[in-house]
């Protein structure tokens, strides 16, 4: 068996391009973008991102009227009460954002526009993503807390400049490797899960745990593999970066004022979000007939690349 | 006819008609947000402060599309040859988002599908193609935005 990365991606886009533009018609791109944009826009993949640095004086005058403010038990309430609102509005998107995935997926398997009819047929599948991914997060939660604390603790006793703070500050470098180490491997689970475990959900109609576990089975016979799939798709998330950056630079910035509205955004990003979702499923189809999600759904099939493997 | 045949004609009777409400709704809605737009640039709202382009400020050198904003702010004046000279190209802009609106009513009064489908790709296509070629000659000829 040999296994291609280029392969799969000529497939991927060669079924986007039949999907998205031949024959191009406004309805598909309108009803596709709103799946892509349950998908992939709810689940805040693509939510902008707010980086904000503070010198140390003003760290501790955010912290003291921090402190301050909840002093008064009327305004903790408020803090709590906004607390609550935001998980409880952060755990309504996730849930629609699992089941979008599996709407997306099916749309592109399939090569038709829908929403209705997969959110029903599928909504249990969602269900089940939706359970597994709230347990995973509350999971990293805490692993992160647990060097996160250590990390913000040594980092605070630096800053106060302490005599001996050089000696705190060399513990921060294996909290920082352990750091980076969960990072990667929170990024690889989300690949995985995104790319492989969820068209195994939908090619045998199994939960989340059961897909992990015919994945992971797959993952343990191929390692090197999956992990360089890993390398590659960040490499084509970079191409694709560089290009929306050049685009946008190209039209005084308003091309990325039109990505940032929501569902526009999902829209306009459709060329490169339908061929990553239909990507993985191609990789995985490498690998067997049990893993291949387009024969097993009768999705159809794009033209035959040319010095494609058989 | 039976029974069920009756009920799914009435709902999708019903469906085509919501569809019907909702497209003359978006429609609507468009132009109005249009010239809400246009009526809000003719009175300079954004008088001093447009978008900035970062091209310009790392390069040196204006994008395809800068001075398109104050080309359609001296076209909302009524300065049709301020706009050209901001930008040539926002006119035929304008007139293609007028015709496009136009057509889009004519394509919902007559049931007449398939006009954006076959259109819009082409239009989007040659507007690139247009943007690009004003943007190389404005280069080449040193004429830049004021």
């Amino acid at each position: 068996m040999s296994v291609s990365y280029a392969a799969p991606l000529r497939r991927a886009w060669e079924r986007s391009a039949r999907m998205l533009f031949r024959p191009f018609q406004i309805r598909t791109w309108l009803v596709l973008g709103f799946a892509a944009f349950l998908s992939e826009y709810l689940s805040g993949g693509h939510g902008p991102s707010f980086n904000y640095s503070m010198d140390r004086g003003e760290g501790h005058r955010v912290a003291r009227e921090i402190a301050d403010f909840l002093a008064y038990p009327a305004w903790t309430l408020v803090a709590i009460g906004v607390v609550v609102t935001i998980a409880v509005v952060g755990i309504v998107f996730l849930w629609i954002s699992s089941r979008g995935r599996f709407v997306f997926l099916d749309d592109v398997v399939r090569s038709r526009a829908a929403i209705v009819e997969p959110w029903r047929r599928l909504g249990r599948l969602g269900d089940s993503l939706f359970l597994w991914t709230i347990v995973f997060v509350v999971v990293a939660i805490l692993v992160a807390l647990s060097f996160a604390v250590p990390l913000a603790i040594t980092v605070l006793s630096a800053l106060a400049g302490d005599t001996r703070h050089w000696e705190r500050l060399l513990a921060l470098g294996p909290l920082l490797g352990l750091a980076a180490l969960f990072g990667l491997i929170v990024a690889y689970i989300h690949l995985f899960l995104t790319h492989f475990v969820v068209p195994i959900m939908y090619r045998d109609g199994i939960g989340a745990i059961a897909a992990w576990s015919k994945f992971l089975s797959l993952f343990g016979r191929n390692v090197v593999l999956f992990l360089a799939y890993g390398a590659f798709v960040l490499a084509l998330w970079i191409a694709v970066a560089a290009l929306v950056v050049t685009l946008g630079l190209m039209t005084c910035c308003l091309g990325f004022a039109l990505l940032a509205f929501p569902y526009v955004g999902s829209v306009v990003m459709l060329p490169a979000l339908v061929p990553f979702r239909a990507l993985g499923p191609e990789f995985l189809a490498q690998f067997g007939e049990e893993y291949d999600v387009f024969g097993a759904a009768g999705g159809s099939e794009p033209a035959p690349v040319p010095g494609s493997p058989t | 006819m039976r029974p069920s045949a009756i009920a799914t004609g009435s709902a999708a009777r019903s469906g085509a008609k919501r569809s019907t409400a909702a497209a003359w709704l978006a429609w609507s809605l468009a132009g109005g947000l249009a010239l809400a737009a246009w009526l809000a640039l003719g009175a300079g709202a954004l008088a001093g402060s447009g978008p900035t382009c970062a091209l310009r400020e790392i390069a040196g050198i204006g994008c395809p599309t800068c001075g398109m904003t104050r080309a359609l702010e001296c076209l909302a004046r009524g300065d049709l040859a301020a706009s050209v000279r901001q930008h040539p190209l926002a006119a035929p802009f304008v007139l293609q988002a007028w015709v496009a609106w136009l057509a889009w009513g004519f394509a919902l009064v007559s049931g007449i599908g398939g006009l954006a489908d076959r259109w819009l790709p082409r239009v989007v296509a040659f507007d690139a193609a247009a943007l690009v070629v004003v943007w190389l000659a404005r280069l080449l000829t040193g004429a830049s935005t004021p």
